[in-house]
């Protein structure tokens, strides 16, 4: 597989150490992405085995291998109907597990006159839920 | 007097003199003179020899100069390895027995018979490029990364020269301390405050994600992608400060979280 730069993409992370992340996995009926505990060791590159480890559980799905665009909206829907959302029963899920969940979006703005286009339902949903947007942005 | 030349760039023409031979039976050298040969000194020092060694022409150029301005070097010109030659002619510019210096292709350089043209010759980035398969901004990274250390290097050898208290023993002993700081996780806590010794500068490190990728050796746009996905499972913001340590170590809150070749794509 080739590499390629996209100008935008989306992740939604869930980040909790209450649960395994089967958990989730069970819960969205979706295979994740990414799917680690706190503590799992991190594979040193540098060749020194030195015993570096994961600081926080997480559950996450990305849209970039899905979609093609360099708006966050294609990227966003995608996610939100991969995921089902909303779902009723997930914001005490996150309560009980202490969790906290985001999309968490790629923004490449070199040009620095690119406005993310995060929608508003999507916004008030996720707000909703007791979730967050967050733009990761790149000049 | 005639010199030889050692390699053109893509800006100047190198030239090798005796030490005798530039400064034409004066014992003193001008200012400017100093000035040229101390410039040649550094280029020098910051090449790397097995790069020039690679270099059959150069080395062939270097083997007719020591042989015929240093007799006792006959044996090394003729039968020496390329390696070899090149250290030599790169330990004697450092002795300033021989000198090195940058002629201006446009002028012909004052005093300096002319010479005929030379073959263009790579540059040393071609080089790491071409020999090593580096990447424009690899090959940028590692340039500065090698002048950083050689100018650090450089500047502890020159320490131990001047310092006549201290010992062979004392050398090695901060040699190895330095080394073991290298490859001790703590090391890595660096803050700007905390500077106390050559083995906290050694470890190089950055705040600045486009010094960082450069120092790592990717473009900005891979760098930016691999970040983010590092942020996204640390569960970081993504205004969130970290350090980036030139073994691609990740550092925040003074803990390694992550490396970043861990996400090279």
């Amino acid at each position: 597989m080739t590499y390629e730069h996209q100008m935008a993409h989306v992740s939604f992370s869930i980040y909790q150490d209450a649960e395994p992340p089967e958990f989730w996995t069970n819960y969205f009926n979706i295979q994740p992405d990414t799917a680690v505990c706190k503590g799992d060791p991190i594979p040193d590159p540098t060749g020194q085995n030195r015993a570096l480890a994961r600081r926080t559980g997480v559950w996450g799905i990305r849209s970039k291998p899905h979609i093609r665009s360099d708006l966050l909206e294609p990227h966003l829907r995608y996610l939100v109907e991969r995921l089902a959302l909303p779902r009723s029963d997930l914001p005490e899920l996150l309560r009980r597990t202490n969790a906290h969940m985001r999309f968490f979006c790629y923004w490449y703005n070199e040009s620095g006159d690119r406005v993310p286009d995060v929608p508003d339902d999507i916004r008030a949903m996720m707000e909703a839920m007791g979730g967050t947007i967050e733009i990761d942005e790149y000049r | 007097m005639g010199g030889t030349e050692l390699r053109t760039d893509s800006f100047q023409r190198w030239m090798i003199y005796s030490k005798d031979a530039y400064g034409s039976g004066t014992i003193f050298l001008t200012a400017e003179q100093k000035q040229a040969a101390e410039e040649g000194k550094k280029y020098s020092q910051r090449a790397y020899a097995d790069v020039w060694a690679k270099d059959a022409a150069l080395v062939q150029r270097v083997r007719s100069f020591l042989g015929t301005n240093f007799h006792w070097h006959q044996r090394l010109a003729k039968n020496g390895a390329d390696l070899e030659v090149i250290e030599t002619l790169q330990s004697m510019i450092r002795g300033e027995s021989v000198v090195l210096i940058a002629e201006q292709s446009r002028t012909g350089g004052a005093g300096i018979d002319a010479a005929p043209k030379p073959q263009k010759l790579p540059s040393f980035r071609e080089s790491l490029m071409t020999s090593y398969g580096m990447s424009y901004d690899a090959a940028t990274a590692y340039i500065e990364r090698y002048n950083d250390m050689v100018d650090r290097v450089n500047a502890v050898a020159a320490r131990y020269a001047n310092g006549a208290a201290s010992s062979l023993a004392d050398t090695a002993g901060d040699l190895t301390d330095t080394a073991t700081a290298l490859t001790d996780a703590q090391a890595f806590e660096y803050t700007p405050d905390a500077v106390s010794g050559e083995a906290e500068e050694l470890a190089a490190s950055t705040n600045n994600e486009n010094y960082a990728a450069k120092m790592l050796g990717y473009d900005r746009k891979t760098f930016g992608d691999m970040i983010h996905a590092m942020k996204d499972y640390n569960k970081l913001r993504g205004d969130d400060n970290v350090i980036w340590h030139d073994n691609g170590d990740v550092s925040f809150n003074g803990g390694i979280i992550d490396n970043m070749h861990s996400w090279a794509p």
